[in-house]
């Protein structure tokens, strides 16, 4: 761990760590200890952050798990039915109320002295209270509430911030490309079972770089098993661009000719099956109905939600970088899927989820041992004069006559330099 | 019947599975994946549910329900579950052949590994098939001190061919809520 920059201390400047047109980025970005802890209070603190999909939370009493950075979160849908989201920790001692990682409940019950709450927070009863006539504060001794909860798409985000502008004002153009996927099938999407979770040694901006456009690892890090000759690598390089509608979200994607077919517009894997390419070219048939003819034309690859969301398109996942330390994760990743899709084909969309992504996945054991290795070079504070190469594609991004944003060539480090912009914004901005 | 009788004593189709095991574990060791790869049917089903925590069921409560595991494993269920692993024989092969490639970074240069099988059950079903339970622990180094040990249980289906097991099922049953290991991208 990087124990050279102390909190206060005043070289912990953005100059030092970032260059002016952000090209270059200090390797302390990664590994500052004092770095991690303004993050928290800076962006976890202050951001809309992704929680959980509304089809996990189908019922009243439905409840799932989540963290808001290193914060425990209880995410329930309330027999009003609206979704409430409080913090797990019971404000007697402090222990968890909440120890299930999803499920259906009428009480959370502290183990310590059995109070018990409302899967929506709200104080129910403390047993020790009524021998000792005690009059009870419910309203001040309720599980803390999470000021803002909002919906886009069917995901939940909350904020901890209460000024926070609305979740549809923050995604801004964001939501044009996520339109593009989330209402891209008809019926919807879903997302399917419990999260995928594990610890990874890195620090928790690169999995959200990776995914927010660097469509510049996939053929090289991933070369086992992504030919630079194939089809896909060269639909990618042809086609290829990253867009940024508004620093800190991203989104990598393919826009393709209107020519292009209705199976390579649906397909991910040529070695789909027939069945799954039929139903996938059937969907981009009928996507004039739900989307634009621009939206329809784009065959994305992953986006990312600023700070820490993000989706591999083709490969139907959600997940989330939950910090833990410089140079320590949780992942959180998520199979999404369309509802209406036939069983077997669900099958093979999960396929494609499994082999490649999650804790088993073949692509994620390459990303993820290249984040920990990054967070190895990031602690050689020798080679703090040497920051990380952020430059390719300077200047070459530009706003795009079809779609909003800014948009770069395929292996453009755009998407990255306008998340660190964003991340400076946050860090060393004025405070809120 | 009496307990000897019974075909699950049957100790020399136990020591034939044990050894069988203690052969497959070896090749994996030895990174002779394709090798490993003969021992498993065209038509194996790989799988490794999720495990997750769920919310206690009051209405279990003194029953060996209340902490049955099965309730903790998220299976495939058709289409409509998200378990971590469900390969058929592609999949299989896929993840086999992917390590012996210079570009397959995660793997080369290649971990060491050493397996442990033990808590042999085997229960006889028709057709020379058999449902076998067993536990692994393997011991995984990465770079430097990058070290991990992997434990779980497995619930194979083998049928003998010709006089030789093969592995037509196996369900890996991992121990973690949060998983601490690198990668569960590998055999097991």
């Amino acid at each position: 761990m990087n124990t050279i920059v102390q909190l206060d201390d005043p070289r912990l400047t953005a100059e030092q760590l970032l260059a002016a047109d952000y090209s270059h980025v200090s390797r302390q970005v990664f590994s500052s200890e004092a770095v991690y802890q303004r993050e928290q209070k800076r962006i976890f603190e202050k951001n809309w952050l992704y929680l959980a999909h509304e089809s996990q939370l189908k019922k009243p009493g439905d409840f799932v798990s989540a963290y808001m950075g290193e914060i425990p979160v209880i995410v329930a849908r309330g027999a009003d039915g609206k979704i409430a989201v409080s913090i797990n920790s019971c404000p007697h001692r402090g222990l968890r109320v909440c120890r299930a990682d999803q499920g259906n409940t009428a009480r959370f019950v502290c183990p310590y002295h059995t109070w018990s709450f409302r899967p929506t927070g709200e104080l129910v009863g403390i047993p020790q209270a009524q021998p000792l006539g005690h009059k009870i504060d419910r309203a001040a001794l309720s599980l803390k509430a999470v000021p803002r909860v909002e919906t886009a798409f069917g995901l939940i985000f909350a904020s901890l911030n209460p000024e926070i502008e609305s979740l549809d004002s923050y995604l801004g153009d964001m939501k044009f490309y996520m339109e593009a996927f989330f209402d891209r099938f008809p019926g919807g999407l879903e997302v399917v079972g419990p999260a995928h979770k594990w610890q990874l040694k890195c620090n928790w901006k690169l999995p959200v770089e990776n995914m927010l456009g660097d469509i510049g690892h996939a053929a090289f890090l991933h070369g086992s098993l992504v030919a630079q000759d194939s089809a896909p690598a060269q639909e990618i390089e042809q086609y290829g661009v990253t867009v940024v509608p508004t620093p800190g979200h991203a989104s990598a994607i393919r826009l393709l000719p209107e020519e292009t077919s209705m199976e390579d517009r649906g397909c991910h894997d040529p070695m789909a099956s027939p069945e799954l390419k039929e139903y996938l070219a059937e969907v981009e048939r009928t996507v004039a109905e739900r989307l634009s003819p621009e939206q329809a034309r784009i065959k994305g690859m992953a986006l990312g939600v600023y700070p820490n969301l993000s989706l591999l398109w083709g490969q139907s996942t959600l997940r989330v970088s939950h910090p833990r330390a410089p140079g320590l994760i949780e992942y959180w990743s998520w199979w999404l899927t369309p509802v209406e899709a036939p069983d077997h084909i669900r099958e093979q969309l999960r396929a494609s989820y499994t082999m490649s992504f999650g804790p088993a996945g073949m692509l994620e054991q390459e990303d993820s041992y290249a984040w920990s290795q990054q967070f190895l070079g990031s602690n050689i504070q020798y080679l703090n004069d040497q920051p990380y190469y952020y430059g390719l594609g300077m200047g070459e991004e530009k706003p795009h006559p079809e779609i909003p944003g800014v948009v770069g060539r395929c292996y453009n480090e755009h998407y990255a330099r306008s998340f660190y912009q964003r991340w400076r914004g946050d860090m060393f901005g004025e405070e809120q | 019947m009496s307990a000897m009788a019974n075909k699950s004593f049957d100790l020399e189709l136990i020591n034939r599975v044990s050894q069988f095991y203690y052969k497959e574990a070896r090749l994996l060791d030895e990174r002779c994946f394709q090798q490993w790869l003969g021992l498993v049917d065209n038509e194996i089903e790989y799988s490794m549910p999720a495990r997750f925590v769920p919310q206690a069921n009051p209405e279990l409560q003194d029953t060996e329900a209340f902490l049955g595991t099965d309730q903790e494993l998220e299976r495939a269920k058709g289409g409509q579950g998200s378990p971590l692993r469900f390969d058929g024989h592609l999949a299989t092969f896929v993840r086999t052949y992917r390590p012996f490639k210079t570009t397959a970074w995660a793997e080369s240069p290649a971990p060491r590994t050493r397996r442990f099988i033990s808590n042999i059950e085997v229960e006889p079903l028709e057709d020379n098939s058999y449902r076998v339970y067993s536990n692994f622990q393997m011991f995984y180094s990465h770079s430097g001190t990058d070290n991990h040990t992997y434990t779980g249980g497995r619930r194979d289906l083998l049928k003998e061919v010709d006089g030789e097991f093969r592995i037509f099922k196996r369900e890996v049953i991992t121990d973690w809520d949060v998983i601490t290991v690198p990668s569960l991208a590998l055999i097991f």
